[in-house]
């Protein structure tokens, strides 16, 4: 579609200085007012992040913090039309361009994420999916609630406070975020290696505890004992009572 | 008709009580498209009571940038599925080479923006099968302008052959910072392309600045523009109250809903007892 040069350059211009405050000459313009953009787009953003990642912004220094912002408005082109999705985009931002940072606090990025996966699953779509309340935890395919995340973080970001953890904390964690399907509340719970690939396995089609053990059992090569066992159907019998469970297919 | 914004921040105390009382409600679908759990709950809740009026957030009617078609899919299924009465979006742009700002930022006037804006107006019509509102919007600076704001205005509404949606406070917030007669714009509109009204408050900031915050109550030179519109419209238009930050105590809102209703009434009757005398 043709647009003549003017108009679009002078629109690229005015936009191109909302994001990165480096002031631009748009002819027939009013200083006051072309200001007032700046702030009030860059407070826009900066409202955005901090309500998203309170955590993190009180880990950093105001400076830090700001940077930070600056850096990722200013060179990171935001495309999602939806406002609460551009915090995610942050933190892919912040992952990949913020290395010195990262340096400085290596569980940055892990807190980010683990921010973000709380409102992605408390705002995440609804999925319909056919259960059944009455079954038996120890023969029947269980069903999992398709509102939930398993996130896998290096540093145990959601039990500590964040300037506690230091490299000593580092190893594997999986979390398991879901919501509640009446309340709609957003819970967070550690799990063991073993069932976070059980969660996965849940994630594609119900299975039984007993076809998850099996299929456990094979691809890592562990014998299962009977008090591993009887630990699975505890995990699982805890996991329908907080709802991660829905119940069991017919 | 009056009606309010529905925000996530009252909607809660709005939905459990009474005191709040609009005929309609509106909401900006980017904010609630692909949302589900508790708000997806409220949103309807809130469109079990009452009917749906929209106005989008990030089309970027008047971007350089390509139309997005996936964020216009998602619009109009959230269009179908609410079964919303109108869909309205603003003179403005919100996005250009490619990067969302998530704010509405001033075209300049120029023929070239009317034929390109033009154009892309009524692509959005064709594509959602509907005619769309199109809204002034407040600016606090003029951008390389070629024509008068009203020639602009104008232009892209009779191109493009869409239907208005008239903010009286951005009208009045305009007209005091780029020195112009509230009154006199108005009466240079098409008025009968208006589908829609908007009634907000604003925030002065300096001298020779007002910004449009929605963050106040209407303050009362807007009431008087609102009745001026009014009885030059001669017709009942959908009024809605624009509140989107410092929110009060939900009888406020109601009470200026209340106003809003009263003027529109009596500017209404006026004609009617005038055809009849
Ligand atoms: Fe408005």
């Amino acid at each position: 579609m043709a647009y003549i040069d003017s108009t679009q350059k002078y629109q690229r211009m005015l936009s191109n200085y909302t994001r990165t405050g480096i002031e631009a000459k748009i002819p027939g313009t009013k200083q006051e007012g072309i200001a007032r953009y700046r702030t009030m787009i860059y407070n826009v953003v900066n409202d955005s992040l901090s309500t998203a990642y309170p955590l993190a912004k009180k880990l950093l220094t105001k400076d830090e913090w700001d940077n930070m912002v600056q850096h990722y408005f200013s060179s990171h082109a935001c495309v999602s039309p939806y406002l609460w999705k551009m915090p995610f985009e942050f933190f892919e931002f912040v992952k990949e361009n913020e290395s010195e940072l990262l340096t400085k606090y290596p569980f940055l990025s892990d807190l980010l994420l683990y921010e973000w996966v709380e409102i992605e699953v408390f705002m995440m779509e609804d999925v319909e999916v056919s259960f059944s309340k009455i079954g038996s935890i120890a023969s029947d395919a269980l069903v999992l609630n398709p509102s939930c995340i398993l996130q896998y973080f290096q540093y145990p970001v959601y039990s500590k406070v964040a300037t506690e953890i230091t490299s000593s904390n580092q190893a594997h964690y999986f979390m398991l975020t879901h919501r509640n399907p009446e309340t709609n509340l957003v819970r967070f719970m550690e799990v063991a290696p073993m069932f976070a690939r059980m969660i996965e396995l849940l994630d594609e089609r119900p299975f039984t505890i007993e076809e998850l053990t099996n299929q456990f059992s094979t691809e890592s090569k562990i014998e299962i004992s009977q008090t591993i066992k009887t630990n699975i159907e505890s995990f699982f019998k805890k996991c329908l009572t907080k709802e991660i469970i829905l119940g069991f297919k017919n | 008709m009056v009606g309010i914004g529905f925000r996530k921040d009252f909607a809660k105390d709005f939905l459990s009580t009474t005191t709040l009382r609009p005929d309609f409600i509106e909401v900006a679908p980017e904010n609630w498209i692909g949302i589900g759990g508790f708000w997806k709950k409220k949103l309807h809740e809130a469109l079990e009571k009452y009917p749906l009026y929209t106005h989008g957030l990030s089309l970027s009617i008047g971007s350089p940038d390509e139309l997005d078609f996936e964020l216009l899919k998602g619009v109009k299924k959230f269009l179908t599925e609410t079964g919303a009465c109108v869909y309205s979006e603003h003179l403005s742009y919100s996005k250009c080479d490619n990067a969302h700002v998530y704010d509405l930022l001033p075209i300049p006037f120029t023929s070239d923006a009317v034929k390109h804006i033009s154009k892309r107006i009524q692509t959005v019509q064709d594509f959602l099968e509907r005619k769309i509102a199109i809204e002034i919007v407040s600016y606090y600076s003029p951008v390389a302008a070629e024509m008068s704001e009203i020639e602009f205005v104008n232009a892209i509404l009779e191109e493009a052959d869409c239907d208005l949606l008239l903010d009286v406070n951005n009208i009045y917030v305009n007209g005091f910072n780029h020195a112009y007669n509230p009154n006199t714009f108005i009466d240079a509109l098409p008025l009968e392309r208006v589908a829609y009204i908007h009634m907000a408050g604003h925030d002065q900031v300096s001298e020779t600045l007002i910004i449009d915050t929605h963050g106040e109550a209407i303050i009362d030179p807007v009431y008087d523009l609102f009745e001026y519109t009014m009885n030059q419209l001669q017709r009942d238009v959908p009024v809605l109250l624009e509140r989107d930050f410092n929110i009060p105590h939900l009888s406020e809102l109601q009470h200026e809903m209340d106003r809003l209703k009263k003027i529109k009434v009596t500017s209404l009757t006026k004609e009617f007892h005038g055809i009849h005398r």
